[in-house]
């Protein structure tokens, strides 16, 4: 009954052409984020697996949960860093790159992808595993012919939090290697 | 035709150009960071150096110079205020510190105890001072006027088609007729309702993001200034205006004045209001 009552409200929905299922975006694919953060520069992948104590230093350090123990990463000839990493916020899931300079600041940071859900979906790692590897793929650009939606505010802590995360994960492991 | 996106003004921008090579609109887009990102040094009320926290801590003492863009965003805001008798102010900041949507960096006063809209005085030479201690957000208008400010600049720079979306507030440039979809309050991620640009510039004000319990009580960041209660409903309003910054704070006017009052501010400076009805249906004014 209950399935009933929304297949007919979606339906009505669009018939009427108001409605737009979650929002899901590809700004960059990860290598033109390389080339728009470290334009002309040759970079080298470096894969580091966290140690569980590393995790657990970088977590109490940046007061951020430390998710996964892969970093993808690429570094320049001058030491300096660009970090592939995911972000988990209460409606949306986002990938982002981070450029860090050898010295340990941020030098940018690019949204790759950004997709908007419903609450708790965001937070199932199976619904998030069918994106991984995918940023390219023309099947995520769900709206892609609408570009700008206008409504309340989203905050980017998640964002500022991630990146806190990796700064740490920057002082803490990359900056030794 | 490029698209990025950054984290800048506690939200995401989003920057659209066309008409170029993907190089030269990268170069470009960096450039409209650039100038967001100054503009959220300045007016941050986050950051301990920016003019805003520098003007809370002490333009009640002495008269403050702040940087020209600071000083512009003020007199809009403090004009703002004038024709909409203080349904939109910029000194409901106590009130969002008490709630924690702000950082508490200085002394605290309270609402009650705090100066109004009024006690800002603009002095010539980009100087401020107020005269009675209280505390600034520039929260409600500097994302509109951190759009402006790029879109203006990329303008000039000669870009054929440029859009930039800061978290909802959102300015086009060029002669392309762009669409926009507005997210339905009552299901914001779910539902989104196609519009028309009806102006260059929109902003959209509503609670559904930051709604929040403290104990018993229910807060927003929409805060009634007279009242110093927070707006609880779902409704959900965007202005459609000639710059994102008028349409940034008109919002808040819109959703806190009497009707008559901002029918005739929109009125007087070109601006269209929409209401998302509970049907979906589309309400403008002035009619």
């Amino acid at each position: 009954m209950k399935r009933r009552s929304l297949i007919t409200q979606l339906s009505t929905a669009i018939a009427l052409g108001t409605v737009q299922w979650a929002r899901s975006e590809v700004f960059l694919t990860p290598d033109q984020a390389r080339t728009v953060l470290y334009p002309g520069q040759k970079l080298a992948t470096q894969t580091i697996t966290l140690s569980s104590e590393q995790r657990k230093a970088i977590a109490k350090a940046s007061g951020v949960r430390v998710r996964s123990d892969t970093i993808n990463a690429m570094r320049t000839g001058s030491g300096d860093w660009l970090i592939y990493d995911n972000v988990i916020g209460k409606h949306e899931f986002i990938d982002i790159a981070v450029a860090i300079t050898k010295s340990g600041s941020v030098k940018g940071v690019e949204i790759l992808t950004f997709r908007e859900t419903y609450g708790d979906q965001v937070k199932q790692a199976r619904w998030r595993a069918q994106f991984h590897g995918k940023t390219t793929d023309a099947a995520l650009k769900i709206d892609n012919d609408i570009k700008n939606i206008s409504g309340a505010t989203l905050s980017c802590v998640h964002i500022t939090e991630g990146v806190r995360r990796l700064l740490h994960t920057h002082s803490l492991v990359l900056k030794n290697l | 035709m490029i698209r990025r996106c950054q984290p800048l003004l506690g939200t995401f921008v989003e920057v659209t150009l066309d008409g170029g090579s993907d190089t030269a609109l990268h170069k470009e887009a960096n450039k409209a960071f650039s100038i967001i990102r100054s503009v959220q040094q300045r007016m941050s009320f986050h950051d301990a150096d920016s003019d805003v926290t520098r003007l809370n801590r002490c333009a009640h003492i002495a008269p403050l110079r702040v940087h020209p863009w600071t000083y512009e965003v003020l007199a809009t805001a403090v004009k703002l205020s004038e024709e909409t008798d203080g349904a939109f102010d910029i000194t409901i900041a106590p009130q969002l510190v008490k709630w924690g949507y702000l950082p508490r960096h200085t002394p605290f006063t309270t609402l009650q105890e705090a100066g109004a809209w009024k006690h800002i005085e603009l002095l010539p030479g980009s100087q401020v001072r107020f005269h009675q201690p209280l505390q600034i957000d520039l929260g409600g208008i500097a994302k509109g006027f951190a759009v402006d400010k790029a879109i203006n600049i990329l303008a000039t720079r000669g870009i054929a088609q440029a859009s930039i979306n800061a978290g909802g507030d959102l300015r086009i440039h060029g002669p392309q007729q762009q669409s926009l979809v507005i997210r339905d309050p009552g299901a914001p991620q779910a539902m989104q309702h196609p519009a028309v640009m009806l102006r260059p510039a929109v902003a959209t004000t509503a609670a559904y993001f930051a709604r929040k319990r403290i104990g018993v009580t229910r807060v927003s960041p929409i805060v009634h200034p007279h009242t110093g209660k927070p707006l609880h409903n779902n409704q959900s309003v965007s202005v459609f205006a000639r710059t994102c910054m008028e349409a940034d704070a008109l919002t808040k006017a819109v959703l806190l004045a009497p009707q008559e009052l901002w029918n005739q501010v929109l009125r007087a400076r070109d601006a269209v209001a929409l209401f998302l009805t509970r049907k979906g249906e589309q309400v403008l004014y002035p009619a």
